[in-house]
This record gives structure tokens, C-alpha cells and sequence, in this order.
């Protein structure tokens, strides 16, 4: 059978037996979740048992690609890693939820495709630190002891030299200290560039699994080239023309903008190269010259400086590109260098528990002993690296409950972005979405940026917030049931974001390629027209939102299977109290509030999360998805296998 | 220079393989950037294969960095 778009099968790799095992991949589970996350969750539901420990050898990796992703659609190179996640996402014990998450690349995904698979499926685990190979039809679990140790540049740059390709870099996952060692905020970088898996780090470590190296030359075939080739021009011509558009991401305005320019050094971008966003940055002069971090969302440094009350952004740089270069989560090492640091001052932790460290806030140096002990797991960093919830419990105090230490936390997972730090991510004006807040605490894993929800430009009017809302492929019923003629309702509106987002990466597109400055590319016809052409499928614009509704279902039923309801849909209580901020262009009463500036309540959110689950056709109560939903899905199957377990 | 009237700039190549893929699909019937006749590796060299075509620009048409331009003619 010739595969268009796809590649056409699936790798199974079991780390414990050396088992390999090459299957065509089910063209009916493409037809229905198209790629990355919804295929992945199915091949997940094969091999997943219920309630297994995320860091046991039962757990799996599946790593996933869609249909567009290694061509030259822009923003062509995201993929997907479907697994049980290691952060414990409750206080109750074994509870962690699954979840797909997206991850970007230039090499990695295209070249596993061009090796000529579509998802990767690994289990077990390797008797020794190893890594695997996957070079056309050669796949081998290869050893990595010249690896482990070595920090996430250090050994991507070994595996580079090992595998060079005939024309360029092959691609790498890998995972630093931190994951090898099992902390739980660990995560691999794809590329060196692109962070992949937040909290799956340790799940790669705890499979001996150091690393994942792919190259190939079997091509990405389109079924009508030529078609393809003038829908890809048509939006291509399109982008270029509007004025808004840029081909590398802006560093914004103001002292943090001008910062980002004046150290800036070098820019990646993914498949397609019309929107590169990964830069690095280098302090030019001063104490912390040469010190570097990249691939980072840019406005990092300065909300390090603001959360650890940092005076030198050198030294941010520094504490930034060490915990790249150790593969540890950047906003959880963040709040938690913060809270613990905290907490030693107020004496809730006393100098033997901080192994003998002299409390010094705000001092670099000491901070980056704390990250030691984490990645280490000596005394406190031994506690900090099991996650927030052993952390709270050690300490007495929950950091989501507790102001002076804390920061807003769902399922265990820190939100980067502080829903207050701007004027609201409710609110109009700000260039966030309305629905991004919601959309942190109601996805399996709670999102910490833009990830798969409506992301709005500056300024929006309501009825340019609708004509969005049209281009997503909401029907004129929907549009009824989401838009007012003056308003909108942000539980509503988030179901239909979140699922035309998650298109778009199940199809190999970056969303934030579709909302960052490129409105062009939230077009769901074009993207017909473009998945279409590439695979020879057909299947409705529809059809093809519906994709994004069944992977939003699915997860939700495997996270159903672990415990998880509603009530872990947590708002997180810091919302609702008003934030002081450090630093004195945020001074001012700083309160939750909607898209018009009016302060929002426990009530006002709740009623959001009522609005979000009765569109989904989710029990209200509950959060489960009903009976009815799940059977207008064709989820039946997938139902009864994650009920019986 | 690297070959007529194109020059490359490899410091300023973002790894987005635009040329490689445009260049495959053109004379390899699919995305397949191993089979492609311009050899990426940033920031140290971009160069050609000897099957590259001198007459060929597509790649420089491709690349939105400058890392691969071609020489105005005077």
C-alpha cells in the first residue's frame, strides 16, 4: 500500500526484551484522529494498564508525527509524546495524569518520518543506560554509557557526531541529568532548541533511556504534489502579505524587549521557515559574560528575575541555561527555588534541612546550589524533585493556597504564566486569550502557555473575536450558542479553541504557528485543502475539527480510568486573591478579572467550567463524558476497553 | 560564494530546512531532505552537491533568513 503524508507504520520498541517490532500503521484510526495525539492515545490504550506507576517499566512512550509535519507548511514540525507524566497530580496517592502533549522540532520528527514511521511505541526497560537508534529499517536499543551524565547539549552534540547524515543534522531526543535521575519535573529537549515532555523527563530516565537519534531518506510523498504545491503557495503569498508579518519572533517592547535584542546571538525555527521562535541569547559584557540560555520562551529571564528577585539578568541567563542544560522544567524549577526559598526565611525549613546552604535570596549562587540538590536529590532537593504535592506535604503548606510563598497550581503543574501578571489572560487587550486561564486548569495536563486553546491577537473587538471563532470551523449553531451580540461565553468558546488547535498539531502544524502573528494560518477550509492534497484523504473540514473533539474525549476517558473528575479541574484559589508583585511597574491591585475588565469570582469560574463541560457534552457534576457524546464520537470502543481496564 | 550567483551565510541558517525540502521535492518527488542537493550544517558550512543545478534558485526563494541569497545582478 503507498502511504501519502504518513509514513505508513509504527515501531515498537520493548527496552526490556530488545524486542522490535515494525506494524503498518491502522489508516481507520488515521482516518478518525488523523495523527500525534489521537492515534497516540490509541496505541497507548493497547499497551497502558490502569493505575501503573508512570516511572515502572510498564509505563510507555509514544511518540508521535501527523500528516503535514516535514513539509513546507510553516510551523510544520510539531509532535507528540502521549504518556503517563510523572508529576504526582493530587494529594491523593498514585494519582498522575496522561496525557498528549505537543513538543516542536526541525530534525526529529521529520527525520523519523523520513526513517519512515509514524509513531514510536516504547516499553520496558533497558537493562543499562542506552539509546535508541532508528535509521531507516536500522533500529537498535544501542548503549549509552559514553552518555549518561552528560548535559542535554553535550550528549546531543556526541549523537550528532556518531549519525551524521548525508546532507545535514539527524534528529535527537534527549534527556538531561535531571531526567536520568528521576526528578519529576524533568524533561528532553528535541534539537537541543525544543522542549519535549514536561514531566516525562523521568519517564524516559526510568526506562535507562537516555536518548532517541532518527534519520532517514524514504521522503514524505504527497498524493497530489501539484495541488498541494499551489495551496501551499496561496497561504504562503498570504502570510508574507500582511502586515503583521515577521519571519522570526518578536522580543516585545520596553527594557525586557530592547534586553532581548542586545544579547541576541542566534534563532531556530521549525519545518516550513516562515515563523522561527527559538533564540539564544549571550551577556555581551559584565560579571556573567558568555553565559547563555536558548529555546526558551524569551520573556523567561525577566520573570526570573521578578520570581527570585534577581538584580542582574546575567544571572538569570546563567540559572536558565543551567537547568536547559540539566533537562529540568524551567517554570516549576522557577516557583520552586521560589517557595523553598521562601519558606527557609519565614524558618518553616531550617538550615539542616537546606544540607547546611546560608539562606542568600536573591543570590544566584545560591540558588544554583538548590537546583544541585535537586538534580543531585540530596535534603531538600530530594523532596522539591518528588513534585509539588510530597514538597506541600513535607512542608505543611500548600503553595496554591498560601500567597506569600505561592503560585497558582493545577494537577500538580505550575502554571508559567500567572493569570493575574497581566492585566487578566481574561481580558481584552492584553494579546492572551480569553480562554487561556480556563483552558490551564480543564486539560489533562494542565497547560502552562498558549498550548491548544483560542489564542486572541491585541485588541480585539467581539465581533473580530467571532470572525476567529468562524475561521476555527464553528457552525452558525455554535456561533449562536458562543457569541452574544456584545459578548461571549469563554467556557463555550474554549471547547472550539482547544479542539481547532489540536488539529492543526494532530495534522504536524505548530499552533502557536496558526495564533502567534500568522492569522492567516487559522483558516480550517485552507487546512483542508493542504491535508487534502497531502494524503489523498477525504474528509470534511468537519470531520476533521471532530478529530480534535474525539482526542480531547479519549484523554479525558484514560484520565477518567486514574480517579480523575471535576474536582481536579482545580481553579487554582491564588486566582482568586489579588497579586503584589515585586517589581514596581506591576504596583497596583492585580485581580482576575473577564474580557471587560470586571473582577471575577469562585462563582463567575465556575460557571466558565459548567459552560466548558455542558458544550463538550460532559456531565456538568462529574466532567465525565456522557454516554451520548462518547457514541456520536464513535468512541464506544475505546470506552468499554478503558472501563474494563 | 558558494556556487553562482548564490551566496550562503550559514551563521544565519535557523535549521527550518525550507531549501532542503523545497529542493528534494522539486527533483526527489518528496519531502525527503537526505536526497536533497544542498547540504545543511549551520553554523559552520552550507554547500552543494555536484548535482546541483548552476541555474537553479529555488532554495534561495525558500530561505526567509538571508541564509541563502542570490547575488543581484548588476
Amino acid at each position: 500500500m503507498e502511504y501519502y503524508g504518513y509514513s505508513g507504520r509504527v515501531l515498537y520498541v520493548d527496552l526490556s526484551t530488545g524486542n522490535i517490532r515494525k506494524e503498518p500503521l491502522d489508516m481507520d484510526l488515521a482516518h478518525q484522529f488523523i495523527g500525534g495525539p489521537g492515534v497516540g492515545l490509541n496505541l497507548l490504550l493497547d499497551v497502558l494498564k490502569p493505575n501503573i506507576d508512570p516511572l515502572s517499566p510498564e509505563n510507555a512512550l509514544v511518540f508521535g508525527t501527523g500528516p503535514l509535519l516535514g513539509t513546507l507548511v510553516p510551523g510544520s514540525g510539531k509532535c507528540y509524546l502521549t504518556t503517563k507524566y510523572s508529576i504526582p497530580a493530587s494529594k491523593d496517592e498514585n494519582k498522575f495524569f496522561i496525557s498528549a502533549s505537543m513538543f516542536g522540532g526541525n530534525r526529529f520528527g521529520s527525520m523519523m518520518k523520513n526513517a519512515g514511521y509514524d509513531h514510536i511505541v516504547i516499553t520496558g526497560r533497558a537493562k543499562r543506560p542506552s539509546y535508541l537508534k532508528v535509521i531507516n529499517e536500522d533500529v537498535e536499543i544501542c548503549d549509552a554509557n559514553h552518555l549518561w551524565g552528560k548535559d542535554v547539549y553535550e550528549a546531543g552534540r556526541v549523537l550528532r557526531d556518531q549519525h551524521k547524515g548525508k546532507t545535514g543534522r539527524c534528529g535527537t531526543f534527549v534527556i538531561g541529568p535531571a531526567g536520568e535521575n528521576l526528578v519529576r519535573f524533568s524533561l528532553g529537549w528535541t534539537d537541543d532548541w525544543y522542549n519535549a515532555g514536561r514531566f516525562a523527563g523521568a519517564v524516559a530516565g526510568a526506562k535507562n533511556l537516555k536518548a532517541i537519534v532518527t534519520l532517514g531518506n524514504k521522503g514524505i510523498k504527497m498524493a497530489d504534489m501539484k495541488r498541494f504545491m499551489e495551496v501551499l503557495e496561496k497561504k504562503r503569498q498570504e502570510i508574507q502579505g500582511h502586515p503583521d508579518y515577521r519571519p522570526t519572533a518578536p522580543f516585545g517592547k520596553g527594557r525586557t524587549g530592547k534586553l532581548l535584542t542586545d544579547t541576541f546571538v542566534d534563532i531556530k525555527g521549525c519545518n516550513g521557515g516562515m515563523c522561527a521562535c527559538k533564540s539564544v541569547h549571550e551577556v555581551k559584557d559584565g560579571p556573567y559574560k558568555g553565559e547563555w540560555f536558548g529555546g526558551t520562551f524569551a520573556g523567561m529571564p525577566a520573570l526570573i528575575q521578578m520570581t527570585l528577585q534577581i538584580e542582574d539578568y546575567g544571572a538569570a541567563f546563567k540559572l536558565l541555561g543551567r537547568m536547559n542544560r540539566d533537562g529540568l522544567c524551567l517554570s516549576t524549577s522557577m516557583n520552586m527555588l521560589s517557595f523553598v526559598t521562601k519558606l527557609y526565611e519565614r524558618g518553616v525549613l531550617s538550615q539542616e534541612d537546606m544540607g547546611g546552604l546560608e539562606l542568600k535570596m536573591g543570590d544566584p549562587d545560591f540558588y544554583l546550589a538548590l537546583l544541585e540538590k535537586v538534580v543531585r536529590r540530596q535534603d531538600i532537593g530530594d523532596v522539591m524533585a518528588e513534585g509539588w504535592y510530597p514538597l506541600c506535604e513535607k512542608v505543611g503548606i500548600d503553595p496554591s493556597t498560601d500567597y506569600e510563598t505561592g503560585c497558582a497550581i493545577t494537577k500538580g503543574v505550575d502554571l508559567l504564566v500567572d493569570a493575574r501578571i497581566w492585566p487578566s489572560l481574561f481580558k481584552q487587550g492584553t494579546g492572551f486569550s480569553p480562554c487561556m486561564g480556563l483552558g490551564s486548569v480543564v486539560h489533562a495536563k494542565a497547560k502552562h502557555t498558549h498550548s491548544a486553546t483560542y489564542w486572541s491577537h491585541d485588541e480585539l473587538s467581539i465581533s473580530e473575536v467571532r470572525r476567529d471563532a468562524e475561521k476555527m470551523g464553528l457552525t452558525n449553531e455554535e456561533i449562536h450558542r458562543v457569541f452574544t451580540e456584545d459578548s461571549f461565553d469563554t467556557g463555550r468558546l474554549e471547547k472550539y479553541g482547544g479542539e481547532a488547535e489540536t488539529t492543526y498539531n494532530a495534522i504536524g502544524i505548530c499552533d502557536t504557528a496558526v495564533h502567534w502573528q500568522y492569522d492567516p494560518m487559522r483558516d480550517i477550509p485552507w487546512l483542508y485543502e493542504a491535508y487534502s492534497a497531502a494524503t489523498g484523504l477525504d474528509i470534511t473540514p468537519r470531520e476533521l475539527l471532530r478529530a480534535g473533539e474525539r482526542i480531547f474525549n479519549l484523554e479525558r476517558l484514560f484520565n477518567v480510568r486514574e480517579g480523575f473528575t471535576r474536582k481536579d479541574d482545580r481553579i487554582p484559589p491564588i486566582y482568586l486573591q489579588n497579586m503584589e508583585t515585586p517589581l514596581p511597574a506591576r504596583e497596583g491591585e492585580r485581580y482576575l478579572t473577564d474580557w471587560f475588565g470586571r473582577r471575577l469570582t469562585r462563582e463567575d469560574l465556575e460557571g466558565m467550567l459548567d459552560a466548558y463541560y455542558e458544550e463538550r457534552g460532559w456531565d456538568v457534576k462529574t466532567g465525565i463524558p456522557t454516554r451520548d457524546k462518547l457514541t456520536e464520537l464513535g468512541l464506544e470502543e475505546q470506552a468499554e476497553m478503558l472501563k474494563s481496564g | 560564494m558558494e556556487k553562482n550567483n548564490i551566496t550562503v551565510t550559514p551563521e544565519k541558517c535557523t535549521e527550518c530546512m525550507s531549501c532542503q525540502l523545497i529542493c528534494s521535492m522539486t527533483y526527489a518527488g518528496a519531502f525527503n531532505p537526505e536526497e536533497a542537493r544542498i547540504i545543511v550544517n549551520p553554523p559552520q558550512s552550507i554547500g552543494f552537491t555536484d548535482e546541483c543545478k548552476e541555474e537553479c534558485i529555488l532554495c534561495t526563494r525558500y530561505c526567509k533568513f538571508d541564509a541563502i541569497t542570490r547575488v543581484k545582478e548588476e
